[in-house]
């Protein structure tokens, strides 16, 4: 096997194997949709009723709120990933 | 997401160290009962003015003063790497494998996605809407019958586009006379003309409206027992279970969706 062939044959390998290694979730977005998409892609959690909600890649703003039983509770003090649900409160 | 499924599954946020925040409009000390049942270990946070949930551009366009359930993922630089806004509920799964994925890592292997298999959303805003349609006060003074029965004959021909537009004439007429929110009891009056909800359903509602009435009277009481709140707990959970059974059998996802188009209309006649 010729240098090239064999340069070819590892890059498409190395290729096929990246391709693989960074394949993103797939979910339905609900339960009536067609086919699952990549969940971190913008129009997985999009929401015609939330035009102006912030999106895929956006900077949320840092916060400070009030937290159960006492105390505050600080985004950029934790500093680290967080998941922040919205609830609807009440019920 | 339904906080309790979260709570189960919390242990996997912290092994990846990953901090969980759950926010409401409510203040701290309603959150006291719904910890407690739940048995939350994660910080439940109060955004009572709502300046967060402006911020994050979520509000809930029926309700103003509520956010849409939405579910964000930020990284350490506080970018969004995972969001998803009302609809179905996202499963706990779905943000460890969005984590996952945003660090490169994506299939850690812990997290077993179950494709195709994914529940169907827990219809909290059918409750909503049946409540709403439950407590209407029927058509407001001045309000004749006939003025929609045009909207109402549309509807059933299937012509959609006619009756919102027939809708639309009526609601802005009627919007120098009468106030916005007697407009949104005809949204209520509307649907339950449109799509004639057994009996069964309407009662339901009133009695989750009235057990709502109850617990949350309960709470801010200062003599009650736990046993009176389980109780009212209890009772609610089994009105829930009830509409939620029923929720298909009653078209409760009919009647939000038309619901919601006739309170936009009749908001939006006053905007304008």
């Amino acid at each position: 096997m010729s240098v090239t062939k064999r340069l070819f044959v590892g890059l498409t390998l190395a290729a096929s194997l990246n391709v693989f290694a960074g394949e993103p979730p797939l979910y339905k977005p609900s339960s009536r949709s067609p086919a699952a998409i990549d969940i971190s892609s913008s129009e997985y959690g999009a929401r015609r009723l939330a035009p102006t909600a912030l999106d895929i890649g956006d900077e949320v703003p840092d916060f400070v709120l009030p937290k159960y039983p006492n105390g505050t509770y600080s985004l950029s003090a934790a500093n680290k990933p967080v998941a922040i649900v919205f609830y609807r409160g009440h019920w | 997401m339904q906080l309790g499924e979260l709570q189960s599954q919390f242990q996997r946020f912290t092994n990846r160290n990953v901090d969980v925040v759950a926010i409401s409009v409510d203040p701290i000390a309603h959150s006291r009962l719904m910890v407690k049942r739940l048995g939350l270990k994660f910080p439940v946070l109060s955004d009572q003015d709502q300046t967060l949930q402006r911020a994050f551009g979520v509000q809930n366009p029926d309700t103003q003063e509520l956010a849409l359930h939405a579910v964000y993922v930020v990284n350490t630089q506080k970018k969004v790497v995972y969001r998803k806004i009302a609809g179905r509920r996202p499963l706990s799964a779905e943000l460890l494998d969005a984590i996952d994925h945003a660090r490169g890592q994506y299939p850690l292997g812990d997290t077993a996605p179950e494709r195709g298999d994914i529940p169907v959303a827990y219809p909290t805003n059918n409750f909503q809407a049946l409540l709403e349609i439950a407590n209407s006060q029927g058509l407001p003074q001045g309000v004749a019958r006939e003025e929609l029965s045009d909207v109402i004959q549309m509807r059933q021909r299937g012509e959609l586009d006619e009756a919102t537009i027939a809708y639309r004439t009526f609601a802005s007429t009627r919007s120098k006379t009468h106030k916005e929110e007697d407009l949104l009891n005809v949204a209520a009056w509307l649907t339950q003309e449109t799509l004639q909800l057994p009996d069964e359903a309407i009662l339901s509602g009133q009695a989750l409206s009235k057990a709502l009435l109850n617990e949350r009277k309960l709470r801010n009481s200062k003599e009650v027992t736990a046993e009176q709140i389980k109780q009212a707990l209890r009772e609610l959970d089994q009105l829930r279970g009830l509409i939620r059974r029923n929720a298909s059998k009653w078209r409760l996802r009919a009647a939000k969706a038309t619901l919601r188009g006739y309170r936009e209309l009749s908001k939006a006649a006053y905007s304008t």
